[in-house]
């Protein structure tokens, strides 16, 4: 199973293609789900350094043990809300053949996305689990 | 007026079957929902295992609704420990539910419960 430097490598990758979607407009369906992505790899780099055991492999088990940091008080509320704003996009794009208004795709990019980035960043440079490059 | 959708689903009476404990959380979840977002057309719910799947249908919602409706979607989170709650939005936006999207025939309904202790 992934380490934490791994999933935030994979986490870079995903956001360097998400830097090369010249044309997002056309792709929204895809924007979403690379943002998705790139959060799943931030919340299984939490996940890891959190509870010290293998990142989940589904969706629920993944949602189960945020719902759990959250209890402990370890998780904001708001990180947990923002993942689950990415993952209904993703899966309603992919899934639901959604056309997806502009606000979300937006939403997406520039809020969801940087809120969850920006507390996993902020709880791996605490516990000392990343280094300079975030 | 709201459309009319999905006919085939949980029209009758509740799933007497369905747990107490889901249909508490269910039906918490659903006053909830109701008073605050309008948006919100229709909510079902099936036990799979230890998940305990919630489907938020919608026409359409805008952005600032849709993280109100997380928001409530963690207050449960919070309180309820077990089961794991997976909740999925359904976008309906002018289709009819039963064209783009498939419920297990047993889903619980919560509007059913909520207009019976109503109605008395």
């Amino acid at each position: 199973m992934p380490t934490v430097p791994e999933h935030l490598a994979q986490c870079e990758h995903n956001q360097a293609f998400l830097d090369q979607l010249s044309c997002a407009d056309q792709f929204p369906d895809w924007v979403v789900t690379v943002c998705f992505y790139k959060a799943v790899h931030l919340i299984d780099a939490f996940l890891v350094a959190n509870f010290g055991v293998p990142s989940p492999d589904q969706h629920s088990e993944r949602f189960r043990r945020l719902g759990e940091a959250q209890r402990a008080g370890v998780l904001p509320a708001s990180v947990y809300e923002h993942y689950h704003s990415l993952y209904d996009l993703s899966i309603a794009a992919r899934y639901q053949c959604v056309k997806l208004p502009a606000e979300h795709v937006q939403g997406a990019k520039t809020n969801d996305l940087p809120k969850v980035e920006q507390w996993v960043t902020k709880y791996l440079k605490m516990k000392g689990r990343i280094g300079r490059r975030y | 007026m709201r459309p009319k959708i999905a006919t085939t689903i949980c029209d009758a009476a509740p799933r007497l079957s369905f747990p107490t404990t889901d249909a508490q959380i269910v039906n918490q979840f659903y006053r909830n929902v109701r008073e605050a977002l309008p948006a919100v057309e229709r909510i079902l719910a099936h036990r799979d295992g230890d998940a305990l799947y919630i489907w938020v249908i919608v026409d359409d919602i805008s952005y600032d609704a849709r993280l109100k409706l997380y928001e409530i979607e963690n207050d449960l989170v919070m309180r309820y420990e077990y089961p794991v709650l997976m909740f999925q939005t359904v976008w309906r936006q002018g289709r009819p539910l039963p064209d783009f999207y498939t419920f297990p025939s047993d889903s619980y309904d919560p509007s059913v419960d909520y207009r019976h202790a109503h109605s008395a």
